[in-house]
């Protein structure tokens, strides 16, 4: 009877291991995912002109909970080698603004790649690509070119099998009327046919290309002429990056096992992410404490301890935006701290294969002159609106503002910090021993000093010990802070702390000797938005300058259930057939578009 | 099929249901809200041997502490001491006080009394006779309307006295005892501060409302003017005059 029972449940445990694996799956399939969408006003661009996007997030799997706040652009070469970088703030899930294509860019196709640091974890291949072709102002003979290009045919977004699905609801475009003269107010309506929910809409006005999608380029045979280029890879962060994303590698197998994320969602700040090295064997240090500040006029400090693998994190909030970064390891003099760089792409772009069709010439002649008179003229469709996003968030201070403050302007001069200790800074004692200088500050509450060195910073960054700064004469010193008490930071004590704010930044000058890196954080791009000056706005200038701009408009919008906006711009000096574009995303993940024409013709 | 197998059968789904669960959830949340959470500053607390009281609450308790940054940092033991106006911490798995940074902190609410009440201290700006200028104190919030009423739970030397003689000299030692200041805070953030309350101490604090004050008083009965429950139910009252 005994072995029956025992027989049953070895056979229960193997029937549910199964259906454990079953419902993991599902579980899985569920989890939280986002999926990334993006929106070009065109397709060809002329090197030296504006692309406008619109970058939309979702959840995966349909639901309204969507938690990055910061997703990232790069535009990248046929080499792939990028172009730009850009970091998006996300405000309800989307993000439009415009990239400078400079005028240097070679003829040819580009890549652009639009992802979250949390899309990282599941692979590239899970990011937005779009494809665009850009056009050198300088390249004449077209006919010449053998042209790796462009452009998908379906110029919704990406995901294909959502396009599939998008024959419910649509949108429908009317424009007043067809045909206008030059600099015309155009009015044209929009609304949502069967959309039941909020659905950002980008709109795009622009010239016709004479030949649509795929007709752009004859299609070549396709070859292994390709290159098989590595990622981008920034020279000076070339260790950097193949130690990191060997070490991530390994990490990442490790933590699925753990069901953890290897890349964390970003909602809060953009998060820096590194491994501490040991130099000897390149493996991961466990529990190292990294120090990250900024050089500030408050003397500030963020700390982690690193995990298992050697990795850290730290969460860069809008208070160190458009400042440096120091990190520093302070446990292990020998080890080296490598950064994670988000814009390194591991796969290549690898550009449709097609040659220039020669009914596009002239269309492609024609937006080089434009883009030549309208840099002649300085007209400029971008305009920024806002710097930064605002933030209540202050650098990590690590003591209260009311510390006791001295400065050394009131004094006579001296030489060296020894003598600037010795006369003017009653709560510190410098000592020198073989050569060895030793800091302790005076304990407030018990009148003795402390018997270990205090914490000390210079121009806001903690440095490693007071013979860094023993040099300093007071002329160099704008003022002294100190605290005589015994500091906890999250964990840490320090006895007392003592920060030196330098006349011309000293920080630079210091001589390290444990581990650390100065860094430029990836901060949010600033918003721009389309502008084109015109009799809409009253810009008097204007009425004098020529406008041949080919983008007559270019807006996102949302429209609500039922409901019908209009929009409003003016048509410019370029004469020709032009297109009215829409495209978006309804909050169930559906794509919508449309399409209308209009004509300008000469007053 | 016995009964037993019947259990062990369900036992055994329970367990693997909830094992395949496990295996599958992400605990990246949990792990962004520790790795990322606002530090704790502040001095190490190094007690002083004084009479009387200085503790609001005696013993530590389960509390949330909301920075001045917006961040909220949750379940850590803290009291508050009255004699400095100062947050303590009790460091985990240690016997280390530290009196954390005023500066940095909002608001800290303590998530249980003995009551089974959440009690929420703030830091308000307050100006009266009780200090030379303006100053930041963390009062209790006793009730939150347009007109709110808070409590700033000091406590204060009362006078020194005689606790011992040493070589035919005298030792004395000042005695803490509780001197609670009420806060009424209006609209605009001002306030009012106020040590004891009577009838007519409260007609003076609004002389433009006290016929309105006194009708009110008289429709609810409000007839005592004593414990701070009375108080809380007067500031009800207040509230009813725009």
């Amino acid at each position: 009877m005994k072995k029956v029972f025992l027989y049953n449940i070895v056979l229960i445990l193997l029937l549910f291991n199964f259906i454990e694996n079953a419902v993991g799956q599902i579980f899985k399939e569920t989890a939280y995912s986002e999926k990334a969408y993006l929106h070009s006003d065109r397709l060809i661009y002329i090197a030296g002109e504006d692309l406008f996007y619109n970058f939309y997030l979702m959840n995966g799997s349909g639901k309204p909970d969507v938690r990055s706040r910061f997703a990232y652009l790069i535009l990248r070469n046929e080499e792939s080698r990028a172009i730009s970088e850009i970091c998006l703030n996300l405000k309800n899930n989307m993000a439009s603004g415009s990239i400078y294509l400079p005028d240097t860019l070679t003829t040819g196709s580009y890549q652009i790649v639009a992802f979250t640091n949390f899309m990282r974890n599941k692979g590239e291949e899970t990011f937005c690509t779009n494809e665009i072709f850009i056009i050198n102002r300088f390249d004449k003979d077209l006919n010449k070119l053998k042209l790796n290009g462009v452009v998908n045919q379906q110029r919704t977004f990406v995901d294909s099998n959502l396009i599939a699905n998008s024959v419910k609801a649509s949108l429908l475009l009317t424009p007043e009327k067809t045909k206008y003269v030059q600099r015309q107010k155009i009015r044209v309506g929009i609304e949502g046919v069967n959309i039941s929910s909020v659905a950002p809409i980008s709109i795009s006005v622009h010239e016709k290309v004479p030949i649509s999608g795929m007709d752009f380029f004859a299609p070549l045979p396709r070859g292994n002429t390709s290159k098989d280029s590595s990622s981008f890879v920034h020279l000076d962060e070339q260790f950097d990056l193949q130690t990191f994303q060997n070490l991530l590698r390994k990490v990442s197998v490790s933590k699925k096992e753990e069901s953890h994320c290897l890349y964390y969602v970003e909602a809060n700040g953009v998060i820096l992410q590194g491994i501490v090295l040991n130099s000897d064997n390149q493996q991961g240090i466990g529990n190292a404490t990294v120090f990250l500040s900024t050089p500030d006029t408050i003397a500030n400090l963020q700390f982690t301890k690193t995990d298992n693998f050697g990795v850290f994190r730290f969460l860069i909030n809008h208070s160190y935006n458009g400042k440096s970064i120091f990190l520093r390891c302070m446990d292990y003099p020998k080890a080296s701290i490598a950064l994670d760089d988000k814009f390194s792409l591991k796969s290549t772009f690898k550009p449709s294969k097609y040659a220039m069709n020669p009914r596009l010439i002239p269309y492609i002649l024609k937006c080089q002159n434009i883009v030549n008179i309208q840099k002649t003229y300085q007209i400029k469709l971008s305009k920024e609106v806002s710097n930064q996003v605002a933030s209540n968030k202050i650098p990590s201070r690590v003591y209260p503002p009311k510390a006791n403050t001295i400065y050394p302007s009131d004094y006579v001069e001296l030489p060296n910090f020894f003598e600037v200790s010795r006369e003017i800074i009653q709560s510190l004692k410098i000592r020198n021993k073989h050569d060895m200088y030793m800091a302790n500050m005076l304990n407030e509450k018990t009148h003795e000093f402390f018997d270990s060195p205090p914490l000390i910073f210079l121009d806001g960054v903690p440095i490693e010990n007071i013979g860094q700064i023993i040099t300093l004469g007071s002329d160099k010193i704008k003022k002294i802070e100190t605290v005589s008490s015994e500091r906890y930071i999250g964990g840490m004590y320090f006895k007392g702390i003592l920060a030196v704010f330098s006349k011309n930044m000293e920080i630079n000058n210091v001589h390290w000797e444990t581990p650390h890196r100065l860094i430029q954080p990836i901060t949010p791009n600033p918003v721009t938005i389309y502008y084109r000056p015109g009799f809409l706005n009253a810009d008097v200038d204007y009425q004098h300058k020529p406008d041949f701009s080919q983008l007559l408009h270019w807006e996102v919008l949302t429209l609500q259930a039922n409901e019908k906006k209009y929009i409003e711009f003016s048509a410019s000096d370029d004469i020709g057939e032009f297109d009215i574009e829409a495209n978006g995303i309804l909050s169930d993940g559906t794509p919508v578009s449309a399409k209308a024409a209009i004509k300008i013709v000469p007053n | 099929m016995t009964r037993k197998t019947i259990i062990i059968y369900a036992f055994s789904i329970v367990c693997q249901l909830g094992l395949a669960q496990d295996n599958n959830s992400c605990a990246c949340e949990d792990s962004i809200r520790s790795l990322f959470e606002s530090k704790l500053t502040g001095e190490v607390y190094q007690p002083m041997i004084l009479r009387g009281m200085e503790f609001y609450h005696i013993n530590y308790g389960d509390g949330t502490i909301i920075l001045e940054n917006g961040d909220t940092i949750f379940h850590h033991q803290i009291r508050y001491n009255g004699r400095m106006d100062a947050l303590l911490y009790l460091v985990p798995n240690t016997v280390h006080e530290i009196q954390l940074d005023k500066f940095a902190i909002k608001e800290f609410d303590f998530n249980e009394n003995q009551n089974y009440q959440r009690e929420v201290f703030r830091k308000i700006r307050v100006k009266n006779d009780f200090f030379s200028d303006t100053a930041e104190v963390f009062s209790q919030l006793l009730y939150e309307d347009s007109l709110s009423l808070y409590v700033f739970r000091q406590y204060v030397s009362k006078r020194d006295q005689l606790v011992a003689v040493t070589n035919d000299r005298e030792i004395s030692k000042p005695l803490y005892v509780p001197s609670f200041i009420y806060y009424f805070q209006l609209r605009n953030r001002k306030t009012i501060g106020f040590k004891k309350f009577k009838r007519k101490d409260l007609f003076d604090l609004f002389p433009e409302h006290k016929e309105t004050m006194k009708k009110l008083f008289r429709e609810n009965r409000q007839r005592k003017f004593k414990s701070e429950s009375d108080l809380v139910q007067i500031t009800k009252i207040l509230n009813q005059i725009n």
